[in-house]
This record gives C-alpha cells, structure tokens and sequence, in this order.
C-alpha cells in the first residue's frame, strides 16, 4: 500500500494546453451572442456557424454544461466561444484541436 | 630513501626578474587586488619587514622606492610547471609540494649519476639559474627542505648525510617545525627552544599536550620523517597560441581567433580520434592580467563547433579589463576513444538532435526555464482543455 505522503496534491510540472479564456460577450434574451470584445476591440457577430452543447461529470458537486457557439465576426474572424451554462460567463477556447506547429 | 629538495624561495619576485631582466637587483614588491584593497604577495628579500598578506600603503611605507607588480598567477604556476617537467626527465617521481618547492626520490639514480657532484649539476641544469635555486639532499623530506633553506654547502646546495642528521636539527629553531601558531608559542613558553630540546623528552607527553600535530613534529624535531614521497602526474595536454594584428575590443574579432586556434588544435595528430573533458581559455589582456577561464564539459567534446559554442556562450556576457592582444587555448584531460552509440533509427536520431538542441539552448539562456512537449491526456475527451497538456521534456 503507498504511503499517504500528506502532501498536497497537484498537477507538478504539468501545465494545461488551450485552457478557456474570460472574454466579455453581448448576447440575446436567448443568451445567443451577438458581440465579442476581444482585445479591446468590439467586434460584432454576422453569423453563427455552430452550436453544441456539453454536459460532462455529472456526478461531481460542478458539473460541465457548457453551450458552444462557432461565430464568425464583422471583420471575418472566425471564433469558438462557449457560454457556461452554470455562472453564465462567457469564454473563449479552440474547440478542435490547438494548432501544433 | 634519499630525497632533494629544490628551493626557489621568493618564487613570484623571481619569476617576474627572470621574465623582465632589467628589474633584477631593484627591490619588488608583487601585489593582488582583494575587493577594494591591494595586498602583498610576495616581496625581494632584501627589503626588510614586510609580510605576505599586508596592505600596500604599509608596505610602501617600509619601502618607498619599491616597484610595484601586479600578481601573475598563471604565469607563476606555468614556469613552475615547466621546471617539473624538466626535473621529471632526472628522477621519474617528483613532488610538486607548493609554489617554488619540489622535492625528488633520488633512490636509484646511483647507477645514472656516480657521483653526487653530477646529480647536483643535472638538478641545477634542469632549472634557470635566474631564479637562484635552492638545493638539499637528506635522507627524509623534512631535512632536505631544511637543507636547502638553511643552504649550509656553497653555491646554495646542502647535502646532509643521514649521520649527521641529529646534529643538524639539533640547534634549529622549533619555529621551523609544521606546529599551529599557539603551539608553538606553547612550547617557548615551556622553555622548548630547540628541535634537539623536543627530540629528548618522551613522545608520549608530547602528544598527550599536543595531539597527532605534536607527535609529528616531535618525529621530524628527531630526524624521522614518514611523509610519502608523491609524484607529480603530468596532465596529457595541447595548446595553440595566437597573436592578434592589433589589441581589440571587438568580440568578433576575438571569436573569429579562437576558430582559427581551435581549427588548429583540432588538426592535431595528437587529437584524432580523442575526445575533450577540460578547456582552458586564456585572453592577454593589454597592459593587464591574463583573463582565464576554464571549461569542464560533462561529456568529452570531440569536435571544434561544440566546443566553440560553449567557448563563445562564455564570452558574451564577460567585460574584459582592457584590449585583448592574444588568445591561447589550452585542451586537457583527453580521453581515450570514445564515441557515442548512435540508432539507426530515424525517430531516436531526431530525438537526439533535439536533446542536444535543447541542451544549447539551456546553456545560451543559463536559467532553469523548461521546455515543454504537447502530449495527448484524454484526446477523445469533449472538454477540449482536457484533450492535450504541456509537460516538461527532461533532455
């Protein structure tokens, strides 16, 4: 049996890779997005291309519900941004893989 | 066993005449810089009361008209060396023992030096008369050293038969014995003036009051010396040396020096097929001292490019005294064949290639930062954050 080493536990060295970012969105009555400000910029949305929801770990005390919205914006940008459907903020993330050069 | 010893004393001061022979016969006086203050290393003789480790001023004091050297270590230990090389070539075991004092096994050389009188001339022809050696020969260390300090013979050479070694301590001052200050005061303050006094009281109270520092020297105050005799092993080394056009300021120029030096060291017979553990970098400074420094690499280095990267990471972020005027580069510790075992397989090779890119990287920033790899955790996962994660690549 391993000894309880009483230390804290945690992740060491190991950083995470494409962890969401808190943006500030502007969204509908439907909470569906219609303005990102993104580095200062307000950029307003001209198209939703996707959504999908998640809804994972169930069974902990917070569990991940999340409403992700593939957006296209005025100066033809093209964002993944989700809205946790817990705290009702808005994030910005790479829903697919991170580009690895 | 028979053992000489070779004293130069004031071995700096020497140094430095034999090296500019118009300060010969001025009084020297050689100094180093400690912090903000400038000490004496070491000072003529004939200047009078002047200890090693004083301040300038105060020695100046003593002696106004005194020329001021700064100290020159590299320089000091290199003629050093070389008169141990050149006394190598009489007896085979020499005993570096400290700056200016080299003792030699002289057991066995009776069949190539008959006569006394042709190993004395051997041993002063091994060595620049410039720098007035000192020569004992005793049957034990401790008295050959005594021999050629107290220099009793002509032409500073004392030999001193094993017979009349008793005699010989006898009258000498304890002050010369190997004991801490405070013994030493102790003993006077016993009356114990004298190595003969020592020698006839009982070992056993001796190092009862004194401890093993007592009984070695109440050993030595008898004649009897059981310090072994070690040899000096040469390090197998190569050097290059060159001189700049001009005294430069300009790094370029330095590194474009240390490739043509290295180019050539590398071209060496005596290099192929060895590798390299240690470097000494050494940059003349103009008007200034010698700025060195030295290189162990954690694996032998075999070729010119890896060595010169560590040789030039080195430089960028060092300040030099003054122009730079010449450049000599000394490799040592050389291995014997060594190679490092290669895969044939593409995908360790480029592993291996990275490993060592990494490690140069290491070097040029010279901190801790870690380099991460991407690895999969959960790439099935629907929460994208928990598909990839960055860890550290261990090189």
């Amino acid at each position: 049996m391993v000894k309880n080493t009483r230390k804290a536990t945690c992740l060491g060295p190991i950083k995470p890779l494409n962890p969401p970012i808190p943006i500030t969105v502007k969204e509908t009555e439907y909470h569906k997005p219609v303005n990102i400000i993104l580095d200062g910029m307000s950029l307003e949305i001209i198209s939703i291309e996707d959504i999908w929801e998640i809804y994972e770990e169930w069974w902990r005390v917070n569990p991940i519900v999340r409403t992700y919205y593939k957006v296209t914006t005025r100066n033809h940008m093209d964002i993944t941004v989700f809205r946790d459907q817990l705290d009702g903020n808005w994030y910005k993330q790479h829903a697919f893989n991170p580009i690895i050069l | 066993m028979h053992v000489a010893c070779i004293l130069i004393k004031n071995f700096p001061v020497r140094a430095e005449s034999q090296r500019c022979p118009k300060l010969y016969g001025k009084p020297i006086i050689i100094i180093k810089n400690v912090g903000s203050h400038q000490t004496v290393v070491d000072c003529s003789p004939e200047i009078g009361p002047i200890t090693l480790g004083m301040s300038l001023q105060e020695a100046l004091s003593r002696c106004r008209n005194a020329v001021l050297i700064q100290a020159d270590p590299r320089y000091y230990y290199e003629l050093f060396d070389s008169i141990i090389i050149s006394l190598t070539s009489i007896s085979p075991e020499v005993q570096k023992q400290k700056l200016g004092c080299v003792y030699l096994n002289l057991d066995g050389l009776q069949s190539i030096y008959e006569e006394k009188s042709d190993l004395i001339f051997a041993l002063s022809q091994a060595i620049p008369q410039a720098l007035h050696p000192s020569i004992g020969i005793a049957p034990n260390k401790f008295t050959a050293y005594l021999s050629a300090l107290l220099s009793l013979g002509e032409k500073n050479i004392g030999i001193l038969e094993e017979e009349r070694v008793g005699a010989f301590l006898k009258n000498l001052s304890i002050d010369f014995l190997p004991l801490p200050q405070n013994n030493r005061i102790y003993l006077h303050r016993l009356g114990i003036h004298r190595m003969g006094q020592l020698a006839a009281l009982n070992i056993g109270p001796i190092q009862a009051q004194l401890g093993p520092e007592g009984k070695t020297a109440w050993q030595l105050a008898s004649g009897m010396d059981y310090s072994p005799l070690i040899p000096y092993k040469p390090r197998e080394s190569i050097n290059e040396y060159l001189e700049l056009p001009s005294p430069t300021t300009t790094l370029n120029t330095v590194l474009i020096a240390i490739e043509i030096v290295l180019d050539n060291l590398f071209s060496q017979p005596k290099l192929r097929g060895r590798y390299i553990r240690t470097a000494t970098l050494e940059l003349g400074v103009l008007h200034g001292i010698t700025w060195v420094r030295k290189f162990a690499f954690k694996a032998p280095i075999g070729n010119k490019d890896k060595m010169l990267y560590a040789l030039k990471n080195s430089l960028e972020n060092s300040t030099f005294e003054g122009p730079l005027e010449n450049v000599k580069i000394t490799l040592s510790d050389l291995t014997a064949a060594y190679g490092i075992q290669a895969s044939l397989f593409s995908d360790v090779q480029r592993q291996e290639q990275l490993r060592q890119i990494i490690s140069q990287l290491h070097m040029k920033i010279n901190n801790d930062t870690a380099i991460y790899k991407i690895k999969d955790i959960e790439p099935w996962s629907r929460i994208p954050e928990r598909r990839h994660a960055l860890v550290p690549l261990n090189h």
